[in-house]
């Protein structure tokens, strides 16, 4: 399917900035992963809209990445067969309700400040483990 | 005021069960409470989970850094042509000043243009709340380091004083102002310098901050920085301080500060007369260095090795590591003048005046064109191979 408007797609804008971090042409992605220059230029500048699975699966294997990086419909279904528990779903509704700018807080501290931080998440998160580890081996009465 | 709390310390405090001299210490000491602050908030955005919580930042920050990792090493391919635009976050800063004052030896020019992209990067990413004061301080801070050493030592002074600026007004203002000092000295420490200033008493202050903040890295380069002082004017004193030093960076198990020092204290003996005890001591720290992956420092402290030769009287010796040195590496030009001069003394008090003379021109010719194109750089080594040269010629008379 193609798209007159040229309006990059979510998977087109992926491909191209994983291939630019690796210092590809157009023509060693192509190469890779068994695609004409035309066809991979065509999903990079969103002229092509709908990228058959086939050629999906081959630009994640070749990127190295998860399907589900590239494409936000394939991390849809990704989630959908891996979250079958409550915990599971509740865990990604929470990872997507986290406000960003807790994080962009965070992030815009230097890396010693953060590495702190996540020492501090790390004590607290291994008591919390070990709380839960003995909470379900005690004896019941 | 008490020393700086440990993760174990603050994870007690967030948990009610720390004792009270934790409590009040999160109270007074500006650096534990913004912690504090951060491990609360990210940790009320995740319901409370701190497994969740611990996961998802640790996750998010390494794909943080390898993302920006990456991305410069596609922008130092050349890959993005100049748009560095792609740069974001202060993982990219962080990294981009961490590769360019590792190259600040072995490829000044390289150093200097990352500082290019960095600075820009830095100041946008603060100007839009992106970024701490802390990461744009600590970026003109590098930037400061990095510009006196390759380029201008007046350009770095003004980077110093707009590190401090900023400093002065970041959570941290006493740690982040102790590590701008810690720069600054490397000015004072300068033999070319006309700048006043007392080494000892900014050390001193320095270190009783690193220390309360139990900060072993900059409180070693405070160290080492105290020591370098006394060099010219107390070669002894400075001989008891790079050994008290060394002992501290083993027991610190910073190996990188181990061989700075007794690179640092082989300089000092030699200084003091002392060239056979200097000898082992560079030795050390060549193998230091190569043994943790700084080979541009174990050929840097070759000269050391090669100036205890000299002293000794072994010029067989002395020219075989002074020319190691300058063979193993494309060094930068004012290293290189350096290397070359060492060598050229050597070969003066070996007896070769002729020699000496031919180099000790050659050497005053490229350090004359470097002070041309660089009018603020120091002149100590035109000043030293032009007196060589002087030497050689009075010999050869």
């Amino acid at each position: 399917v193609t798209n007159d408007d040229r309006e990059p797609t979510p998977l087109g804008v992926a491909v191209k900035e994983l291939r630019l971090r690796r210092g590809w042409t157009q023509a060693v992605l192509a190469g890779k992963a068994g695609l004409s220059v035309t066809a991979l230029s065509n999903i990079e500048s969103g002229i092509t809209t709908r990228v058959s699975r086939p050629t999906r699966e081959a630009l994640a294997n070749v990127l190295d990445v998860h399907e589900g990086e590239l494409d936000p419909g394939a991390l849809g279904d990704t989630v959908a067969e891996k979250a079958t528990s409550l915990a599971q779903r509740r865990a990604v509704v929470l990872a997507l309700q986290t406000p960003a700018d807790v994080l962009e807080k965070l992030f815009a501290e230097p890396r010693d400040t953060v590495t702190d931080v996540i020492d501090v998440l790390r004590e607290l998160s291994n008591t919390e483990r070990r709380l839960r580890r003995r909470g379900r081996h005690s004896p019941s009465r | 005021m008490t020393r700086c709390l440990d993760a174990a310390a603050l994870a007690a405090v967030i948990r009610g069960t720390a004792n009270k001299g934790a409590f009040e210490h999160t109270v007074t000491c500006p650096r534990c409470a913004h912690r504090l602050a951060l491990v609360r908030s990210i940790l009320e955005a995740h319901g409370g989970d701190t497994v969740l919580a611990y996961r998802r930042v640790r996750r998010s920050e390494k794909s943080l850094r390898d993302d920006a990792s990456a991305a410069i090493d596609a922008l130092e391919a050349g890959a993005y042509g100049d748009d560095s635009d792609r740069l974001r976050t202060t993982a990219a800063v962080e990294e981009l000043r961490r590769r360019a004052v590792a190259a600040v030896c072995s490829d000044p020019n390289r150093a200097c243009a990352l500082m290019r992209v960095a600075i820009p990067l830095a100041e946008r990413l603060h100007a839009g709340g992106l970024a701490a004061d802390t990461v744009l301080s600590r970026t003109y801070n590098d930037a400061a380091y990095i510009e006196k050493t390759c380029v201008s030592p007046e350009t770095g002074l003004r980077l110093i004083d707009a590190a401090r600026r900023v400093a002065e007004r970041s959570v941290d203002a006493e740690y982040e102002s102790a590590l701008i000092d810690v720069t600054y000295m490397r000015w004072l420490n300068d033999v070319d310098s006309t700048l006043e200033g007392d080494v000892g008493t900014i050390a001193e202050r320095c270190e009783e901050v690193f220390r309360r903040r139990r900060v072993i890295r900059p409180f070693l380069s405070t160290r080492l920085n105290r020591a370098r002082a006394l060099l010219e004017g107390d070669p002894a004193a400075s001989v008891v301080l790079y050994r008290e030093l060394i002992v501290e960076a083993e027991s610190a198990g910073e190996d990188e500060y181990v061989a700075a020092g007794c690179v640092a204290l082989a300089i000092a003996l030699i200084n003091a007369g002392r060239p056979a005890e200097a000898l082992p001591v560079a030795e050390r720290s060549i193998d230091l260095y190569r043994r943790i992956g700084q080979p541009i420092n174990a050929a840097m402290t070759s000269l050391a090795r090669a100036e205890a030769y000299d002293a000794m009287g072994k010029f067989d010796d002395a020219l075989e590591a002074v020319d190691a040195a300058i063979s193993s590496f494309g060094w930068a030009e004012d290293t290189y003048v350096r290397a070359e001069l060492i060598r050229a003394r050597i070969l003066l008090h070996a007896g070769a005046a002729a020699d000496a003379a031919a180099l000790c021109s050659a050497v005053a010719t490229v350090s004359l064109s470097l002070d041309a194109s660089q009018p603020n750089r120091n002149h100590t080594a035109t000043a030293e191979a032009l007196a060589c040269l002087r030497e050689a010629a009075a010999r050869q008379v």
